[in-house]
């Protein structure tokens, strides 16, 4: 009974990881604002889940296990270093996420908005992608993300008067 | 009339997302937001900025990949244990086994060694680097260190995957990374460097090949699997073209 409740445990996380994958790479793009970084982190996070398997409860939510444990991957391997990529250089990738796709086929204003996204804190755009663009209930956001409901409103109250701000007027930002 | 007091009307939605509501509405609307998923429904739905961010989010418009084939076979369980934690970090910050060495008088190839020993070919296993991102980073490492790599995205016997401004102590360090023919990485780093001119030396560092020379202040490694002939004449073919 036991063996059945491992395999079916690795079961739910190797064939649900390719289904939440991309989703994932753009959490760590998110994070890590460098599409390299992202592509390392979405990958430790997996094969790190994958090792983990046991510890997924099959019907829950795995995308939220997985993002979790990329953020951690962030948080204490990464970061907690102190010596980021560069040291205060800035990759290219870093400076324009999305120079690899031409301009042309973005539609402009939301690549605006991307771009002042990426250019908040770390916290801020965590808040926006988890709930604006994943969907996740500001309740849920705040769980992943170890901070008060409360702060998750606020983030996305500063975020939403900025982007307004420019919407209004994209000259209000240049 | 909801006949519900507490009920949040789509006007005191829209007074909160414009900034103009009250503290009591403000805070009517966050009890309500974080107690009801619905009224977040709602809120969002008159929110000119979500779909805003839903499109520049967009995974197509992103261009994200798919989840790499290698994570989809059993020993991605088993690679994943020796090597990912180490590896992730590496990816990110040149390591420790790179930066917190290296101090001003260590050797600078030891380092990068040791960051290499990390690699595996699943490391560079995707896509080339895309043209236009490559010419911006030797463009970078142009300004930064006055030298000219293109040639190095073109080396008979290795596949180019792609550069990157890395740094170790503050200086810059350009990392071009390739796949041979039998997939074993390799890369080529360039960083200024202390002392006088070296010629090429190759030796086994970290259990792998590498062969390094200092020319003008500059320091170069191009290293990669064991076999120390193969490095040398890679790097033959480097210092001719650079």
């Amino acid at each position: 009974m036991r063996w059945i409740s491992k395999k079916s445990q690795h079961s739910a996380v190797e064939d649900g990881l390719p289904q939440i994958y991309r989703r994932l790479w753009r959490f760590c793009m998110v994070l890590t604002k460098d599409r390299t970084a992202a592509d390392d982190l979405a990958q430790a996070a997996c094969e790190r889940a994958l090792v983990n398997a046991a510890k997924f409860s099959p019907g829950t939510d795995l995308d939220r296990w997985v993002f979790t444990i990329a953020r951690r991957l962030w948080l204490n391997e990464i970061r907690s270093r102190k010596v980021r990529r560069g040291e205060g250089l800035v990759a290219v990738e870093d400076v324009d996420i999305a120079d690899e796709k031409p301009a042309i086929e973005v539609n402009i204003l939301a690549r605006e908005v991307l771009d002042i996204v990426q250019a908040l804190p770390e916290a801020q755009r965590l808040s926006v992608l988890l709930v604006y663009v994943e969907g996740y209930t500001y309740s849920e956001a705040a769980t992943l993300l170890d901070v008060p409901i409360g702060t998750i409103m606020s983030r996305l109250s500063t975020v939403r008067k900025l982007i307004s701000t420019y919407v209004d007027d994209p000259r209000n930002l240049k | 009339m909801t006949g519900n007091p507490k009920a949040v009307s789509d006007s005191e939605l829209r007074a909160y997302l414009d900034g103009a509501a009250d503290l009591e509405v403000t805070q009517k609307v966050d009890t309500a937001l974080g107690q009801d998923q619905t009224v977040q429904a709602r809120l969002h739905a008159l929110d000119e900025t979500v779909p805003l961010l839903k499109k520049g989010f967009d995974l197509d418009e992103l261009d994200a990949p798919e989840m790499p084939t290698y994570l989809r076979t059993p020993t991605a369980h088993v690679r994943s244990r020796a090597m990912l934690p180490l590896a992730i970090a590496a990816s990110f910050v040149l390591g420790v086994g790179v930066t917190s060495l290296l101090q001003p008088k260590s050797d600078w190839v030891d380092s990068v060694a040791s960051y290499q020993a990390l690699y595996v070919t699943q490391t560079l296993a995707g896509n080339a680097q895309a043209v236009p991102v490559t010419d911006g980073v030797l463009a970078n490492a142009k300004a930064a260190l006055d030298v000219d790599l293109g040639a190095a995205t073109k080396i008979d016997g290795l596949l180019f995957k792609r550069a990157q401004m890395l740094a170790i102590k503050g200086k810059p360090l350009i990392q071009m990374a390739y796949l041979d023919e039998n997939g074993t990485p390799f890369v080529f780093c360039v960083t200024r460097v202390d002392g006088a001119n070296k010629p090429p030396q190759t030796s086994i560092n970290h259990e792998l090949a590498a062969t390094s020379w200092v020319q003008d202040g500059i320091g170069y490694v191009l290293i990669g699997g064991e076999n120390k002939a193969q490095v040398s004449d890679l790097a033959k073919v480097l210092t001719l073209s650079l």
